[in-house]
């Protein structure tokens, strides 16, 4: 039988829980005894889908922000949900640089760390009612 | 001056906190932004040697200043960036934007000698 591990995380959108939220994964995936650099690509890319969500999803209003999280074999899926403002054109909001927020010297770089740093990703949302980043990476 | 940001002649030196996320990094902007306001500074040098963990938060933060600094005839510099710093900058294609240096020192010596050449 193939190990099959789980939890799920609930935290208010507070830039503080930022680090909780990518420490609280790390430690999850621990148990798999990746490399420190694939842990440090793990951690990299929740920070950028949670921050996402405390800036963009809630713009810096109170929310809660929910983070999943599975382990098959080897491999790590990780969803991050908000019901936030929601993103119209995913397709363009994935783009290199693109960014609503350039006043806050956001760099528009996100999604493409997330598409570097781990094997898949895919985005689901719906204006009005919140996005899910799905994050996938086998550990070696 | 918080405990980041320090100035040496006409260059600001940002050293960026251990953990250079979206969090740590809200205040600095504007610690920065006043001290541009302040007479005399010329060039910018991000220092990374600090940094453990970062995102595209401190990536954001270094191209909106070195933009700013650049455009008013400065020169934007980073050092010691190695390892998952590195690697953070190499994705967000932010290696092309600043030049790199090995050390603070190194890019002071660099922008002195290019402003008295
Ligand atoms: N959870 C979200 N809710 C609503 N909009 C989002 C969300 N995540 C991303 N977006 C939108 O997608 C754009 C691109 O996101 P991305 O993370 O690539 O860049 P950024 O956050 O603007 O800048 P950076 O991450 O480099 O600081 C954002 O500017 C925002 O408009
Ligand atoms: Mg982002």
């Amino acid at each position: 039988m193939e190990f099959f591990n789980e939890m799920t995380v609930s935290f208010k959108s507070l830039s503080i829980n930022e680090s909780f939220a990518r420490v609280t994964v790390a430690s999850f995936v621990a148990s798999l005894d990746p490399i420190l650099e694939d842990l440090a690509d793990i951690k990299t890319a929740v920070s950028e889908a949670v921050t996402n969500s405390i800036i963009h999803g809630y713009e810096g209003k109170e929310g809660v922000i929910t983070i999943h999280c599975t382990i098959t074999g080897k491999k790590v899926t990780i969803q991050i949900t908000d019901n936030g403002v929601g993103i119209e054109d995913i397709e363009q909001a994935k783009q290199p640089l693109y960014t609503t927020k350039p006043e806050m010297d956001r760099s528009g770089m996100g999604f493409t760390v997330m598409e570097t740093f781990m094997d898949e990703m895919d985005v689901v949302s719906c204006p009005g009612k919140g996005t899910t980043v799905t994050l996938v990476k086998t550990i070696a | 001056m918080s405990n980041y940001i320090r100035r040496f002649g006409d260059h600001l030196i940002i050293r960026f906190p251990k953990e250079a996320d979206h969090h740590h990094l809200l205040s600095l902007s504007d610690k920065i932004r006043m001290e541009f306001i302040k007479k005399g500074v010329k060039n910018i040098i991000f220092d990374f040697s600090d940094v453990a963990f970062m995102d595209s938060s401190a990536v954001g933060l270094v191209i909106s200043k070195s933009k700013t600094v650049e455009s008013l005839g400065g020169k934007a510099g980073l050092c010691c960036a190695k390892g998952h710093v590195l690697k953070v900058l190499n994705a967000c294609a932010a290696t092309g934007v600043s030049q790199m240096f090995v050390n603070v020192e190194d890019a002071m010596n660099s922008f002195d000698k290019k402003q008295n050449a």
